[in-house]
């Protein structure tokens, strides 16, 4: 029911751009950070732990480089990102729209006339759907060059072995599975968020409950998704 | 002109309004005024469209409200403005933007002609120069004067005021009561307060209707107030030590 409000015709298009635009600053922009941080360590963890499970001298050295890629662009790009950046996309929306709830300042919005799950939840959407997509872009390309950079100096793979490891049997319906993926995860994580925070109801402390649950149900929402859309896509 | 006709209202078991009918006057300040938790925020909720009643009808004007759909109550809704207990404004916005909101949505104004509009109604409510500040910047009074000056911004017919003297200091008080007052002559709207300020009450009501228990049991005005019989209302009116003195002294 919700949803269906928020798709409902706008009062005035030309305010939505605007809005949408602070929103990608937000939802992408701040977020390049702690997603680059979090993809190099994964890139790099990834490739260690390939390379200390090479045992086998039949196993050839660039199997680090094609698994670190394989990991980072199948999974940790998309999925572990999606979940990191729920984390805090998604508390800082059902606390931002729970605010606005419990100290009137929707109802005011509603009393006005303007349709205000459509005016705040709407824009948050576009925006999320639209930039996580370059976050994950972004986030494989980090992932890789991390776990390259250490697999390299670390002195576990030379850099030409790890270069022919990562292009070894490369398809781009694999960058395109994960992107597929991060489109519904930008979805769910951020209409699981705003529905707890726009139906938050008392003071402060149920603010900080809506946030937790916001998270919590967007988490195990885009895991399940994760399973299914695996089973569709790859299978 | 705002007509109640035998609003009730029940959450699960229990009836919070008891077939409400009354009639709100244009031009004047209409106060309801009672206990907390005898239904006047339920009732103001109904009248505005928040909660949906279960029977009865309110019209604005002619227009049933009740009996609208959603995108007929978003024309009568542009005739009405509401000044909330904690003023409700936008806290990404500042006060420029909050009074301007309304008609960026809901009007073809040019920027020149709603900073205009903007600067006259700022300098109405004894804000001007005030236009940059944000919300978290401003005092209890001065955020109550940019949520009226944000009420008013589309001349509305009909303006709703919750509780508009709590947490403000006697002076500021006055100040935004007056302010009420003046509004409503100004632009001849039909003013709801809802209140238990009987400050405010003597100071600006025109009509005063009192709630007990989902229902209105007294209606009158602000002279006829202090010599009311009702016994409810004499508990609520005269429960300080002070209105007591007044009373004593009046008789």
């Amino acid at each position: 029911m919700l949803m269906g409000r928020v798709f409902s015709r706008p009062e005035k298009f030309r305010v939505y751009p605007p809005l949408i635009v602070k929103e990608m600053d937000k939802i992408g922009l701040q977020s390049v950070g702690i997603v680059s941080l979090l993809v190099l360590f994964m890139g790099a963890v990834v490739a260690i732990q390939t390379a200390s499970n090479i045992e086998s001298g039949w196993i050839p050295r660039w199997t680090i480089g094609y698994t670190t890629r394989q990991s980072i662009i199948l999974e940790f790009s998309s999925t572990v990102v999606c979940l990191i950046i729920s984390g805090k996309v998604g508390s800082n929306i059902a606390s931002e729209i729970g605010t606005m709830r419990i100290s009137d300042q929707i109802d005011a919005l509603d009393i006005m006339g303007i349709n205000s799950a459509s005016y705040l939840i709407l824009p948050k959407i576009i925006a999320a759907v639209f930039i996580i997509p370059f976050l994950v872009l972004l986030a494989m390309f980090v992932g890789v060059a991390g776990g390259a950079s250490i697999a390299i100096l670390s002195g576990n793979v030379s850099f030409s072995d790890f270069e022919y490891g990562a292009q070894y049997d490369f398809r781009i319906w694999d960058v395109a599975y994960s992107v597929i993926k991060t489109l519904f995860f930008a979805f769910i994580m951020t209409s699981v968020s705003s529905y707890h925070g726009y139906n938050t109801h008392g003071g402060a402390l149920e603010v900080g409950q809506s946030s937790t649950r916001a998270v919590v149900y967007s988490i195990v929402i885009i895991l399940v998704a994760d399973f299914l859309l695996t089973q569709l896509l790859l299978l | 002109m705002i007509q109640l006709k035998g609003i009730e209202k029940s959450f699960g078991g229990n009836k919070v309004l008891k077939g409400i009918s009354c009639t709100f006057e244009e031009g004047k300040v209409n106060f309801i005024i009672g206990k907390s938790g005898e239904g006047k925020t339920v009732l103001n909720k109904c009248m505005v469209g928040l909660v949906e009643v279960d029977h009865g009808h309110i019209f604005y004007g002619n227009e049933d409200f009740t009996s609208m759909d959603r995108w007929e109550r978003k024309k009568v809704r542009t005739n009405i403005g509401m000044l909330f207990q904690g003023a409700a404004l936008f806290d990404s916005m500042n006060v420029e933007e909050n009074i301007q909101f309304p008609m960026i949505m809901f009007t073809k104004l040019t920027k020149g002609e709603r900073d205009k509009k903007t600067e006259e109604i700022l300098e109405q409510v004894g804000l001007s120069g005030k236009h940059k500040l944000f919300p978290s910047e401003l005092s209890g009074g001065m955020k109550k004067r940019t949520g009226l000056a944000r009420a008013i911004a589309l001349n509305p017919k009909y303006l709703f005021v919750d509780e508009p003297n709590s947490g403000l200091d006697p002076v500021t008080s006055i100040m935004i009561d007056k302010l009420v007052q003046q509004l409503t002559k100004q632009y001849n709207m039909t003013t709801v307060v809802i209140s238990h300020d009987m400050n405010s009450v003597i100071e600006i009501a025109d009509t005063i209707h009192f709630m007990s228990k989902g229902e209105f049991v007294w209606e009158g005005d602000r002279n006829s107030i202090l010599s009311a019989t009702h016994p409810l209302l004499n508990d609520f009116v005269f429960a300080s030590q002070f209105m007591k003195e007044i009373k004593d002294k009046f008789k």
